[in-house]
């Protein structure tokens, strides 16, 4: 009977594979609503003459940086849009979403690019963090603000009513390389690359390899749908506002409804006095913005039912790839025949969702990174 | 062989360098946050006055403490921190809170130029514990608190056989009568928030998470840590109206149970995440016309206001934190333009009246930047253990409505901040 030897080089690779996995665990970082990184995302932009997003992006590096950023028009089947901006060491831009804004405009600015217009208007938009040639870079030196503002006086909300929040950060942690989209194993600089017919793409991968994964769960604490403010005794309406982690922009996916895979997002809510989960779903393909009053969730968030105050935990699986979530809630606190008072807020991000098999992507068009 | 073992040897040396690569980046990460759960909580600004004393509509703030932890009952140690100023004993109204001098006159003295006497800043703590539940949301009002009576989940134990019947699980009496056993259910048993110490108030919450089954207290270093989250929600008052300004608290992540001093709590980037280094706060600049407003000439221009407080506290000797806030404005232009401001204790001010008392020669007016908005990068410098870093949250009034917002931030704060406990 053969006896098993101890290899005590093999003992210390298993003890340094074990520290590896450890340390690169903890390496990670997240998805964030308060940390510059390379992909920034703002899920909610309205411009639909009832309200309108100033937008504010910035570059917190000392040198300068480009961002490709593309419009997702929800009311269009998120029909994409895109543009770039140039900014310079540390400057701070803005642009106002139904006016746009170009080169040389006379806001007393030295903006750099041409951010078309958006008229009716409501969805997401999406920046890159790019270098000279338009490819995807891992500088994490952008940030931004989204300013949400109701505008004119006939509106239902009235004027004045302002809501921001952060944007979404996800860091880069290496370059990302372009490959072939259908040969995902071979690396290309062009078409001529790749196999007859392929074409050779850049995906980025939200995988905690070449950027950080998308958080697992979203939690957030709230008032139920109805409920009185404790002190002004408003009565309180949520809209919440979800997009995928998942894009792919260079098949139009999730711009054609035939060929786009709808993720789910679901909904476990738990009042003050324990009660619950409550849970609904609602299945999207690329931009879900609902009252939480919405009648696909059964009154799960009703006050009569759900009390007062509730905590909302939206999960996904981790070990699925594409069905990672983002957003933003924004409530509104009426009093009869008042105003409403607004504020949004970045949800709390729990756990993450690395890849394979779980993991996220954003296949951009190949246009990009060949300026 | 020979080739055998330098290939085994560069492999072991790889994985070496690898695995220090790793763990060396690990802990450049870890800074405070605002998105995910966290073991201390900082709401950096608490505002009550519900009689608008001192500010110009009655206001007070809802404070949301939550528990995504889903199978145990979590502790949070809280801290009101009350940085209201006082009148001195010279005043017409001695020890009434003031923002300023103006706010205390002399006895007799009726002009609004003065003579005043002097208002002086103080700084004093309460604390408080608050048990939440698995999954649990609470919420209550900083001007009321949540007396203990009124919280959820206030009983500690069920009879089995009168579930609806509270009882003493510690007790040696049985209440519950017949075979029925008082029976242990998660519960807010324990748990109490008192008003703030006065009203008009401002001032910090902070909370740190406890082991709940600790004795003698102590701060939870356990495989549950991280388990809170938390938010404010500053509510003004125009009936029939009313303005949200709303932030997430900001969290320090509990990364590694190491032995320290019992009642410290140290973000060294070891134990506890480190607050960051720089700050960045962007921010339309102070009396801009309102980019958004349609029709023009109903803007009255837009202000943000800055809240800063420092990452540590002494709250066993009532020493408050305190650093010096060094700022680096850019505009558009990417013009830089720069000054400092003490931050003792806590500091709350409009950004164009940090460096000036003219609110339009400000570095962070928009008539000096000459373009609508800016970054403002805020570097905390400090040479004590309750001074080194720095958090903050931001308020911005555009045409009478406000927003709040978490600032966001960058790179590990070298020094260590130090939180010690009672």
């Amino acid at each position: 009977m053969g006896v098993s030897k101890r290899n005590p080089w093999l003992s210390g690779l298993g003890v340094l594979l074990a520290v590896l996995v450890v340390s690169g665990g903890l390496a990670r970082a997240d998805v964030t609503s308060d940390t510059p990184g390379s992909i920034v995302i703002f899920p909610k932009v309205i411009a639909d003459g009832t309200r309108d997003t100033l937008i504010q992006l910035t570059n917190t590096s000392n040198t300068s940086t480009s961002a490709h950023c593309w419009y997702f028009d929800a009311t269009n089947n998120c029909q994409p849009n895109d543009f770039s901006v140039d900014l310079t060491a540390q400057q701070p831009i803005y642009w106002r979403v139904s006016t746009g804004r170009s080169t040389g405009d006379a806001s007393g600015g030295n903006f750099l690019g041409n951010v078309p217009k958006r008229i009716n208007f409501q969805g997401e938009l999406k920046c890159v963090q790019v270098d000279g040639s338009d490819a995807p870079t891992m500088g994490n030196s952008l940030k931004g603000e989204a300013l949400l503002e109701t505008v004119g006086t006939s509106d239902t909300i009235a004027t004045g009513q302002v809501s921001e929040y952060n944007a979404i950060a996800i860091q880069a942690i290496a370059n990302p390389v372009p490959h072939c989209l259908n040969n995902p194993g071979v690396v290309c600089a062009t078409d001529g690359d790749c196999p007859s017919g392929d074409l050779c793409s850049i995906t980025l991968s939200l995988d905690d390899h070449t950027y950080n994964a998308c958080p697992r769960d979203l939690v957030i604490t709230h008032y139920a749908e109805g409920a009185s403010d404790i002190y002004t005794g408003a009565t309180v309406h949520n809209e919440l506002t979800l997009v995928p982690c998942t894009e792919d922009i260079e098949h139009d996916r999730p711009t054609d409804p035939n060929t786009s895979v709808p993720v789910v997002a679901q909904f476990r809510v738990v009042n003050e006095a324990e009660f619950g989960p409550l849970s609904g779903a609602i299945p999207f393909t690329c931009w879900l913005n609902i009252g939480l009053d919405d009648v696909r969730l059964g009154g799960i968030y009703d006050h009569n039912t759900a009390g007062t105050f509730v905590k909302t935990r939206i999960p996904t699986d981790p070990g699925v790839p594409g069905v990672g979530l983002l957003g933003v809630l924004e409530e509104f606190h009426t009093l009869s025949g008042g105003k409403a008072g607004t504020a949004a807020a970045d949800l709390h991000m729990v756990g993450d969702r690395p890849g394979p098999p779980g993991g996220d992507t954003i296949t951009l068009p190949q246009t990009t990174g060949s300026k | 062989m020979v080739n055998t073992r330098r290939i085994a040897s560069a492999v072991r040396a790889g994985l070496v360098l690898g695995a220090c690569l790793l763990g060396c980046v690990s802990p450049a990460r870890a800074l405070t946050t605002s998105d995910k759960p966290a073991s201390i909580l900082v709401w950096p600004k608490i505002i009550v006055d519900t009689n608008s004393a001192l500010q110009s509509r009655p206001t007070d703030t809802i404070i949301e403490l939550g528990n995504v932890n889903t199978s145990s009952v979590k502790q949070a140690h809280c801290f009101y921190i009350n940085a209201n100023s006082h009148c001195s004993e010279a005043a017409a109204e001695p020890g009434k809170v003031c923002l300023g001098p103006s706010d205390c006159p002399l006895p007799g003295v009726t002009a609004p130029t003065g003579p005043n006497a002097s208002c002086v800043p103080g700084w004093s703590e309460i604390d408080f514990d608050v048990k939440i539940t698995p999954e649990q949301p609470l919420q209550w009002r900083a001007s009321t608190g949540l007396a203990r009576k009124d919280f959820p989940l206030p009983d500690a134990g069920l009879c089995t056989n009168h579930p609806d019947q509270s009882c003493n699980p510690s007790s040696s009496v049985n209440t519950c009568g017949g075979a029925g056993v008082c029976a242990v259910v998660p519960s807010n048993a324990g748990s109490g928030v008192p008003p703030t110490p006065e009203d008009p108030f401002v001032g910090t919450l902070k909370c740190i998470q406890f082991d709940p089954n600790s004795n003698p207290p102590a701060p939870d270093q356990g495989s549950g840590h991280n388990a809170l989250i938390g938010a404010a929600l500053i509510e003004e008052t125009t009936t029939p109206s009313v303005d949200l300004q709303r932030y997430n608290a900001v969290g320090v992540t509990h990364l590694n149970d190491v032995e320290s001093n019992p009642g410290q709590v140290q973000l060294d980037g070891t134990q506890y995440a480190t607050c960051a280094s720089t700050l960045i706060l962007n921010h339309i600049f102070d009396n801009a016309p309102d980019p958004l407003d349609s029709e023009g000439a109903s803007s009255t221009g837009v202000t943000t206001d800055l809240t800063l407080v420092p990452c540590g506290d002494d709250f066993l000797r009532q020493d408050p934190g305190n650093a010096t806030a060094q700022y680096l404005v850019f505009n558009e232009f990417e013009q830089r333009l720069s000054t400092s401001r003490k931050v003792d204790c806590f500091f709350e001010r409009q950004l164009s009246l940090i460096d000036t008392n003219t609110s339009t020669r400000s570095i962070f007016s928009f008539n000096v930047q000459g373009t609508l908005v800016g970054q403002t990068r805020i570097r905390g410098v400090g040479g004590a253990s309750t001074g080194h870093g720095l958090l903050g949250v931001a308020l911005t009034d555009i045409n009478g409505s406000g927003v709040g917002y978490n600032l966001q931030q960058s790179g590990n704060n070298s020094g260590i901040d130090i939180i010690t406990i009672p």
